[in-house]
């Protein structure tokens, strides 16, 4: 049975006001930018907020400002489909509009933002049930039971981190600045996530996403590889963001290589960049950094596919992405 | 009395053609009502608890709460303490109120407990089935050990695929309201709405007569909506308890993927025996399937080639699942993956071309070799089979495969029993009346072509009225019996009017019945087609009564008859680094006798190969070994193809006299069964070994590589043992 519980829906028009609004809400409370996430959850009883504060209506948090030369900072209420057709994006961080592309089918990507999908909630076979299917199995630890499903003997939610725009923020190396009625604050996108699927954001519940802000390119080059079932509608289960930046001769003077789709938060493979860093790129070293990947890949079996062969996957997906880039 | 048959190709105005479906604009537009879409006045909303358990026995159940609560106007217990549930999702309380949010919440407020018991919900691996595996009878023909000790090349295999649901896009369910305590009005998703009465007024206690059924547009049935289900019952009963209000009960989306019906799955070990020249000679399988609590069908091994020298053995295992229903041509689809991916493994063992190897056993084909002769040369050319067919394993360079691959495949599909009441009015407008259903096949349009062909009218000059138990009975759509039975009693009935309408008319044209004809809005001379009354003229010469006929099938003349071949080539990229298939093209060469409209005789064949590279690539229930419960009951995880996923698609109809001459003949079943063994075939042609189970997803093509002489192995089925 899925349908909306009965909730408040409030509409600030300022950043103050949404922030204001959501320390009276207090833990009841929870922001809402496209629904797409969070709605489907509340149908679902995933999360149950009293109050739901919207802020598809705060003007400041849907422009875009900036270039390449000076990084850019994005609104995070724009809609997927304007990111995907942004010119400054498609010119500058076509990664960016690229991934968004990727992403579920196009009415989703009307109404869903950049901003909820950096938010998204991590995602388990055994946990995006309807209610009365979660209750039939007497829930799991992330929501209302005591064990979990996928790995019983574990503490740990394994829950997944699936947005595919997660990995290639964090490979841009992308900020972001966090608001709430107790001051803003500016968090690296990398330390914006968790391992644990349950508290999977190193953010508060009250805090406000207002800015993504991207660095200057400098020459760095960026590409974006999702695994899925189908061509399309189908979350990650396998996302590889790979940024590469070389001096003239070909030397790579840095690399970042984010996997997504298989922990949950984005594994970061500094092995795999060590391995790039400080040299060309042959066969042989592209090759050792895919192996790197492989090994730091650990899906388990709770999104669709033989989690075996979601590991695997890093490997050729890694590699193709170098390949790309080079 | 009149000559009871088709026109003849050149008098054909409207059959054969490609005409539009008339309800097309009312359901593009949304103007088609659905049963989903009926609201009722003072209409209640029925919800169903289900069991949340695989096995279980009931051990109370307690719905005092819910009947407390406001807007709750009828609680029922379904199943009571002490039953034994057999699979999750099984109905156990529903309860009617004033609006949905009221019905869930009193469904919510029930409480039930069961005293759990252990559960089989996974049959791939046949040694764990334990005592729920059934063995049938072992079958013989003529001397297979022998043939094997003879054959010059033994293949052994394994092939596989996996319980699938209907996955219908309207769910199952219907509205009852009641008139007095002894009549019911029902409003319900069906197949069959000439069948719904008998089979709810049975456990109502009402007599079939009492009962009214009603259905305009369905959204999908595919063989799961031939019976009235528990549900429905259950929402007449609601209705009374609720003093006649209409209820309505839907089947939410995970109840419709865990209960509202499945096609069995199929695993077999096959041995085939040949000569070196590619002569088939002998045939040995163990297969093996789950249909649900009850067990299902077998397979037909071999499938359409009858190798002389055969032993088969099939074992059923009742799981602790929803049952099997009717599924687009039971068993065909499976005894058709196992059988043409087992001689496509043969011929390529031979090193044979599959096109040749086929070809070559043709005979075993029996009654429609000739027809598969015919339709392989077509698609051979459709496909440009010997340019682009290369021996198993592409040689290409890069890690992207191309590999062709074929099957074939046969149906009955007969006309089934149906009768309407034909009315040409003396005002000239006519009315044609029969209690049949358009699944979407376009049966309204085929009707109203034969209606409007037999009485060289317009097809807008029809007024068609089906989907109501108050016309002339007509049988359930199912078996690809609806065209059949349909065009055939239409044409009788029409055939019959018309002649009566010759005799009103005759005497005024100084001429005998016999030498009119009906053509381009005209009854006329047929030696002097200038001499003659427009239609509206000539029902003048009615009267004041309006001539009725009833038509029906079957009847005099041959109309229709049973029996199809049809046949399949793909054509497909695989990636042997990530095992990622994409169908390029399939190309599709039916045959169904004398086709009434092409256009919906080709969207069949589409729609059918649509759903055949779904359960090709995509679509599988996924059964979690260790809860029980099935992980994919909703349309995020049950995977069903998208546009994108589909690739070319190309449809050949076979046409001529030969085809004519049999009649008409249903197509909604077979262009379905062959889809996923040419698939099957072309991904083993690509990557040079077989995957042996569908649906051939990525981790199971690179298991197969990484694995050949693995046995199914790779599912999915079964959940996650690994722990950490
Ligand atoms: C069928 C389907 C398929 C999908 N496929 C994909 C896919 O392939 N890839 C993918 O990445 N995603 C997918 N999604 C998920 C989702 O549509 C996208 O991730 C989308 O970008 C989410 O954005 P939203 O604005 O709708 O988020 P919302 O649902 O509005 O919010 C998501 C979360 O972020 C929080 N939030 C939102 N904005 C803010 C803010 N400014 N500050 C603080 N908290 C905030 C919300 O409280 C919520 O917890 C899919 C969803 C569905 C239903
Ligand atoms: S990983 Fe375990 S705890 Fe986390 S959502 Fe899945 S089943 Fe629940």
């Amino acid at each position: 049975m899925m349908r909306l519980p009965k909730f408040e829906y409030r509409v600030p028009r300022e950043i103050s006001e949404a922030v204001k609004m959501m320390a009276d809400a207090g833990p009841d409370g929870m922001f809402v930018a496209g629904g797409t996430d969070l709605y489907p959850n509340m149908k679902r009883r995933q999360q149950t907020p009293k109050t739901v504060i919207s802020v598809t209506r705060l003007q400041e948090m849907r422009a875009i400002r900036g270039d390449a030369e000076t990084g850019i900072v994005i609104g995070p209420s724009i809609s997927l489909t304007d990111i995907c057709n942004h010119p400054v994006i498609n010119r500058d961080y076509p990664v960016v509009a690229e991934a968004a592309r990727l992403i579920s089918t196009p009415l989703l990507r009307n109404m869903g933002t950049i901003g909820g999908n950096l938010l998204l909630d991590t995602r388990c076979n055994y946990y995006d049930q309807n209610y009365e299917w979660r209750k039939g199995i007497n829930f799991c630890m992330k929501k209302d039971g005591d064990i979990c499903w996928v790995a019983p003997s574990s503490p740990k939610c394994w829950a997944v981190q699936s947005a595919d725009l997660v990995p290639v923020m964090v490979a841009l190396g992308a900020r972001v600045k966090l608001v709430s009625t107790l001051g803003e604050r500016m968090v690296t996108a990398e330390g914006l996530y968790n391992d644990d699927g349950i508290n999977y954001l190193h953010k508060r519940p009250d805090e406000l996403l207002t800015e993504i802000h991207l660095p200057p390119r400098n020459g760095m080059k960026a590409v974006y590889k999702k695994l899925r079932r189908r061509g399309a509608f189908d979350f990650p289960v396998l996302g590889v963001a790979a940024t590469l930046d070389r001096a003239e001769d070909g030397t790579v003077r840095d690399a970042r290589l984010i996997l997504g789709g298989v922990a949950p938060a984005p594994i970061r493979v500094k092995e795999a960049e060590g391995i790039l860093v400080g040299h060309k790129l042959d066969q042989e070293r592209m090759a050792a950094a895919a192996e790197a990947c492989y090994l730091k890949a650990r899906p388990l079996d709770n999104t669709d596919f033989l989690m075996n062969w979601r590991k695997q996957m890093a490997r050729p997906f890694v590699l193709r992405a170098l390949e790309e880039l080079r | 009395m009149a000559e009871y048959k088709w026109p003849e190709p050149e008098k054909r105005s409207l059959i054969g053609k490609r005409i539009s479906r008339v309800d097309g604009p009312a359901k593009v537009s949304g103007k088609a009502k659905y049963t989903y879409d009926i609201k009722r006045p003072d209409m209640l909303y029925g919800k169903v608890l289900r069991s949340p358990h695989a096995h279980a026995k009931i051990v109370s159940i307690d719905t005092s709460a819910a009947e407390k609560m406001p807007g709750v106007k009828a609680v029922k217990v379904i199943q009571e303490p002490g039953t034994e549930i057999k699979w999750a999702g099984d109905e156990i309380v529903a309860v009617a109120a004033v609006d949905e949010p009221t019905a869930e919440d009193a469904i919510r407020a029930i409480k039930v407990t069961y005293e759990k018991l252990p559960h089989l919900v996974v049959e791939e691996d046949l040694s764990a089935a334990g005592d729920n595996a059934k063995p049938a009878a072992e079958q013989t023909a003529g001397e297979p050990e022998k043939a094997f000790g003879e054959a010059e090349v033994i293949v052994e295999g394994f092939y596989g695929l996996p319980v699938i649901t209907h996955c219908c896009l309207e769910s199952h369910g219907s509205i009852s309201e009641w008139e007095g305590d002894q009549n019911l009005l029902v409003h319900i998703s069906t197949q069959a709405v000439s069948n719904v009465a008998n089979q709810i007024g049975r456990p109502l206690g009402i007599p079939a007569a009492n009962v009214r059924v009603k259905q305009d547009h369905i959204g999908g049935g595919f063989g799961s909506k031939f019976q009235v289900d528990r549900w429905d019952v259950t929402a007449a009963q609601l209705s009374k308890m609720a003093g006649g209000k209409p209820v309505k009960i839907m089947l939410e989306r995970d109840a419709e993927l865990m209960v509202a019906g499945i096609r069995p799955s199929a695993y077999a070990r096959v041995k085939v025996g040949a000569k070196r020249d590619g002569e088939i000679i002998a045939w040995q399988s163990e297969s093996w399937n789950t249909g649900g609590s009850g067990g299902g069908g077998s397979p037909p091994l071999p499938y359409v080639f009858s190798v002389p020298n055969k032993h088969t053995q099939h074992t059923g295992i009742a799981t602790n699942t929803g049952s099997a229903r009717a599924w687009r041509a039971p068993n065909h689809p499976q005894g058709c993956l196992v059988t043409m991916s087992a001689l496509e493994d043969t011929a390529a063992r031979l090193e044979m071309d599959p096109l040749d190897f086929f070809l070559k056993n043709i005979e075993l084909a029996g009654r429609f070799a000739e027809v598969y002769r015919e339709e392989f040369a077509i698609a051979a050319d459709l496909m440009e089979w010997k340019k682009n067919w290369h021996q198993r394993g592409a040689k290409t360079a890069g890690p992207v495969k191309r590999g062709l691959g074929l099957s074939l495949h046969t149906w009955g599909g007969g006309g089934h029993g149906s009768n309407c009441d034909v009315i040409i009015h003396p005002d000239g407008s006519v009315e044609v009346k029969m209690g049949t259903q358009d699944l979407g096949t376009g049966t309204r349009t085929a009707i109203m072509m034969v209606a409007a062909e037999t009485f060289g009218l317009p097809l807008e000059a029809i007024k068609l009225m089906i989907g109501d138990n108050q016309f002339p009975t007509s049988g359930a759509s199912g078996g690809s019996t609806t065209i059949g039975g349909v065009s055939a009693s239409t044409r009788r009935g029409t055939l019959d009017a018309l002649e009566q309408l010759f005799e009103k008319v005759a005497p005024s044209l100084n001429v005998q019945p016999a030498d009119l004809e009906a053509v381009a809005g005209r009854i006329r001379v047929k030696s002097d087609p200038r001499r003659g009354l427009s239609w509206k003229e000539a029902c003048m010469k009615i009267g004041g009564t309006a001539i009725t006929t009833r038509g029906r099938n079957p009847g005099p003349g041959t109309l229709n008859s049973s029996g199809v071949g049809g046949v399949q080539m793909a054509d497909v990229s695989v990636d042997v680094e990530t095992g990622i298939v994409r169908v390029n093209k399939v190309v599709a060469v039916q045959d169904c006798g004398l086709i009434i409209d092409l256009k919906t005789a080709e969207s069949q064949v589409y729609g059918a190969l649509i759903m055949g590279v779904c359960y090709a690539l995509y679509e599988e229930r996924i059964m979690d070994a260790r809860t029980g419960r099935m992980l994919n009951p909703n349309m995020e995880f049950y995977k069903l193809a998208g546009l994108g996923d589909i690739g070319e698609l190309v449809v050949h109809m076979m046409t001529g006299k030969a085809y004519d001459e049999r009649g008409v003949i249903g197509l909604g079943e077979p262009p379905v069964i062959s889809p996923g063994a040419a698939i099957s075939n072309a991904v083993a042609n690509a990557v040079g070994v077989r995957v042996p189970s569908l649906p051939l997803t990525p981790d199971r093509v690179l298991a197969a590589l990484q694995y050949p002489d693995r046995e199914g192995g790779s599912s999915k089925n079964g959940g996650n043992d690994a722990g950490i």
